[in-house]
């Protein structure tokens, strides 16, 4: 089946952060295998975030020993730390071209949402979570769940045979796995038991290791199985069940196709998941070669992501902020502030995203950047210029001499128009173009960069 | 790289007539009125704290003579010594000597023992039962506060009726027809409104008005433009002199407290907190949230008291949870069930200590057993305070409380 411009847009989209028009252009005509293969390939090597090097002062366990003065040198500079990891890795994927692999590290460090103490952990977390994102699930699984940051954060590394702490097994089996309504309280604790052992260390470098004195190897019943179960063992029968596998296209699903879950289309992805024990390539194959992946029920009906929206909106408009704190705030502000989850939940999604505040910052944002931050002028939002203000002031610059590169041969009316797909898709044009005639339209001045505003500014730029 | 743009530079305007669509009130519900001008101190207003992580009622209502106690929290239970004495046998954590404070001049009123049948204690499923109101194998799609706002629709509403102090709109907050709003910085609202939402293009744009993703987006963009006049004029009104804790719930209570003063008409507000999950080294790591808690309140309601309105507040602090009783080896303890709930005003019925903590050697696996379904607090807030039928938003008649 040849791509049209509206599907192919529509991969590009959802598997990515979008394209530039004339990347787009050369992909029409060609088949979704097509593309989505080269779009596989583009992701095939893992670039890893090197923010800090496990040498760097705030790499290690928290130093003994400090002053008070030392200690809070000491926090200004792991804070510090935190926000090179969290900046390295969100300015990376403004340029990016692995982009398939960027987007399902942010849907498994959502689902495997920790919040890290130290900031060499949470680096490596991220890159262990990127390494097998596209790959096999159980290995995913088992190397997160064993990662010392995530031990740490769920309090597994005080998990002991004498006293079982459960908040590791809970949410092993609520959120990593099964899900709710899958197993009991009763299961819980014993998963615990199970998972008695599983500690990290530090020699130099950070390690997992298993602790046979506090691990509890007597028999445990769990999901109905009796067995001397340690945490691996924890690992394989809840791969065994099929609600796992539910569990986890449910998510995908939701993430890459659309805010209603389909019932029957999740069942027949789960099915083919477990079949392929797990493999995430194949399930992201299934997903995009599906022929109800390119209906009109799907295609520009999806609420954009925080990050299709930031990424996207970052790309198209090529924002730079040379500070650093305005593109921590600009994640608050769209509600994913990357590696700082709320909860061990993750972040909100869909509609949660949308209500008058945050969706008025995600209309406001792109006309002060279109107003004031382009041809070497600098956009400020919001705030106020006291550094000690919670608001921050956000801060930075566009360039827009790529986008006006692309629709430059073009007469004016066909460059709006191609302009118009371009950022809202086929549908928004409708919609767009009618507005035009109502009169909604008013432009003096460079027509060009206040008819990309007002685009940016529809409701319908909200959709992908 | 210049690229010539001459060709883009144009002077004309293209504007066209204007098409006259009906206003953005036949694309909302039938549930929205004009703003009737009310003025706000003639408004019962409710203030929602969320402690999220479940915080420790036993260590913040001290059962200071009770030995069992002590017995099964040899590393973390608060000393005798520390404890800040309500009466013979409760007293507050040192960390919340407001609290004291407010129990002292009558106005604090702690319930004991608040919980559901079926407990939860999952963080998601308990914090989503609270909020919902629902049975704990129920699964309620709408908020208690989002059903008030349907349930008052036919009385004098307004968009912003209910109002959450953050950028994300909590499920609570969700109705079948009515929302609340979400306003991260109240008093700097209308320089967030984009340039192109204005009068002209809410009532000629031709949104969708139905369920779908894009009808929602248009939605929203309207509720939230309708309040803005009015919240732009109230910022004129008052700007607090208190201190406030500079932190996240400091911050959402202050704004909650401007918008009160400058005589805001919404009836609900909700902030939230966080950092009560103790499972390990409690003693340490809930020192920061608590010392915010206390700071919070200790502002909130000083700042409220200063022009009266704390006479038509009231104020409910509650957590999805408590914790167990026994510490764990961690020092620290896991997620539990029943656990005490603060409301403070000055015109509680009942203030003091409501009623007594559930039998310290009489658990459910661990967990204190509850003797008051939170749905009655609710229930008697809705009827009593709120004046709203409480059996429309809660689907049951639950038997009210006395603390008001």
């Amino acid at each position: 089946m040849e791509l049209s411009q509206k599907e192919a847009r529509h991969i590009y989209q959802r598997a990515g952060f979008g394209v530039s028009y004339s990347w787009l252009q050369s992909k029409i005509g060609l088949t979704a295998a097509e593309v989505f293969q080269e779009i596989k390939h583009n992701s095939s090597a893992v670039q890893e975030t090197n923010a800090i090097g496990l040498s760097d002062r705030v790499s290690g366990p928290y130093p003994k020993g400090l002053s008070t003065a030392e200690q809070n040198d000491y926090r200004v500079a792991r804070a510090n730390s935190f926000v090179k990891v969290n900046l390295t890795w969100l300015r990376s994927m403004f340029t990016s071209k692995s982009d398939l692999r960027e987007k399902m590290t942010i849907f498994w460090h959502d689902h495997f949402a920790f919040i890290a103490k130290n900031p060499y952990l949470c680096q490596d977390l991220l890159n262990t979570i990127r390494k097998d994102a596209l790959g096999d699930f159980r290995s995913l699984l088992t190397n997160v769940s064993k990662h010392p940051a995530m031990l740490e954060f769920l309090d597994n590394q005080r998990n002991n045979r004498d006293a079982p702490n459960e908040n590791f097994a809970r949410e092993f089996l609520e959120l990593f796995t099964l899900g709710i309504g899958n197993y009991s309280e009763a299961d819980i604790k014993e998963a615990a038991r199970a998972f008695t052992g599983w500690k990290y260390k530090f020699d130099g470098s950070w390690q997992y290791y298993f602790d046979h004195k506090t691990h509890d190897d007597e028999p445990k019943t769990f999901l109905g199985e009796i067995g001397q179960f340690t945490g691996d063992d924890i690992i394989n029968i809840t791969l065994n069940h099929r609600a796992t596998a539910k569990h986890l296209v449910t998510k995908v699903y939701l993430f890459l196709v659309s805010d209603e879950p389909d019932e029957d289309r999740i069942d027949e992805l789960a099915d083919k998941f477990y079949q392929s024990s797990y493999d995430i390539e194949s399930l992201l194959d299934d997903i995009f070669m599906s022929e109800w992946f390119y209906s009109d029920e799907i295609i520009g009906s999806k609420i954009k992501s925080q990050m299709e929206y930031l990424v996207g909106l970052g790309r198209l408009l090529r924002i730079e902020c040379p500070q650093d704190y305005p593109l921590v705030v600009m994640q608050q502000y769209v509600g994913q502030h990357l590696l700082n989850p709320p909860n061990v939940g993750g972040w909100p999604s869909g509609r949660e995203l949308i209500n008058s505040s945050s969706l008025f910052f995600r209309m406001k944002l792109p006309q002060v950047i279109l107003d004031e931050g382009v041809e070497d002028k600098r956009f400020d939002f919001l705030g106020s210029d006291d550094s000690d203000d919670f608001y921050y002031k956000i801060r930075g610059s566009a360039d827009l001499s790529n986008i006006y590169l692309e629709f430059s041969d073009l007469p004016l009316e066909s460059a709006l128009k191609e302009l118009r797909v371009y950022i809202l898709g086929q549908e928004g044009e409708r919609i767009a173009a009618s507005k035009i005639e109502s009169g909604w339209f008013k432009s003096e001045g460079d027509i060009f960069v206040e008819y990309l505003k007002e685009l940016l500014q529809l409701p319908e730029y909200q959709l992908c | 790289m210049k690229v010539n743009r001459r060709k883009f530079i144009q002077t004309t305007s293209v504007l066209g007539s204007s098409v006259l669509v009906p206003g953005f009130l036949a694309q909302l519900t039938n549930c929205t009125t004009p703003q009737r001008s009310r003025v706000a101190h003639d408004i019962n207003k409710l203030v929602v704290i969320q402690l999220s992580g479940g915080n420790d009622g036993l260590n913040s209502l001290v059962p200071y003579q009770n030995d069992l106690y002590y017995e099964k929290r040899p590393k973390i239970a608060i000393k005798k010594s520390k404890v800040l004495a309500a009466n013979d046998e409760y007293g507050f954590s040192p960390q919340l000597a407001s609290f004291k404070k407010l129990y002292d001049d009558g106005l604090l009123s702690v319930i004991n023992g608040v919980g559901y049948p079926n407990p939860d204690r999952s963080h998601f499923r308990s914090m989503d039962i609270w909020h919902t109101g629902g049975d704990s194998n129920h699964h309620v799609s709408t908020g208690w506060i989002g059903r008030y706002l349907d349930a008052k629709c036919n009385d004098q509403i307004n968009p912003h009726e209910a109002v959450q102090m953050s950028t994300m709109l909590s499920r609570v907050m969700n109705g079948e027809q009515m929302n609340g709003l979400a306003l991260a910085d109240p008093f700097n609202y209308h320089n967030t409104v984009p340039q192109m939402v204005n009068a002209d293009w809410i009532n000629n744009t031709p949104g969708p008005a139905d369920n779908s993703n894009l009808g929602f987006l248009y939605k929203t963009a309207q509720n939230g433009y309708a309040s803005l006049d009015y919240l732009k004029s109230l910022s004129k009104h008052y700007t607090s002199s208190i201190d406030y804790p500079p932190t996240v719930l400091g911050n959402e209570l202050k704004g909650i407290a401007q918008l009160i003063n400058a005589g805001n008409n919404s009836s609900v507000y909700y902030a939230s907190h966080t950092g009560f999950d103790t499972h390990a080294t409690q003693i340490n790591s809930i020192s920061w949230p608590m010392k915010v808690f206390n700071g919070g309140i200790n502002s909130f309601v000083k700042d409220l008291r200063s022009t009266g309105a704390l006479d038509s507040t009231l104020i409910l602090v509650f957590s999805e949870f408590g914790r167990r009783v026994e510490e764990n080896a961690s020092g620290g303890t896991d997620h539990g069930t029943a656990n005490c709930v603060f409301l403070i005003g000055n015109q509680l019925n009942r203030a003091g200590i409501y009623n007594d903590i559930p039998d310290l050697s009489d658990l459910d696996n661990g967990d204190l057993k509850y003797s008051i379904d939170f749905r009655q607090v609710y229930g008697t807030i809705l009827d009593k305070w709120l004046k709203v039928d409480s059996e429309v938003v809660l689907k049951q008649k639950f038997e009210h409380l006395q603390f008001i």
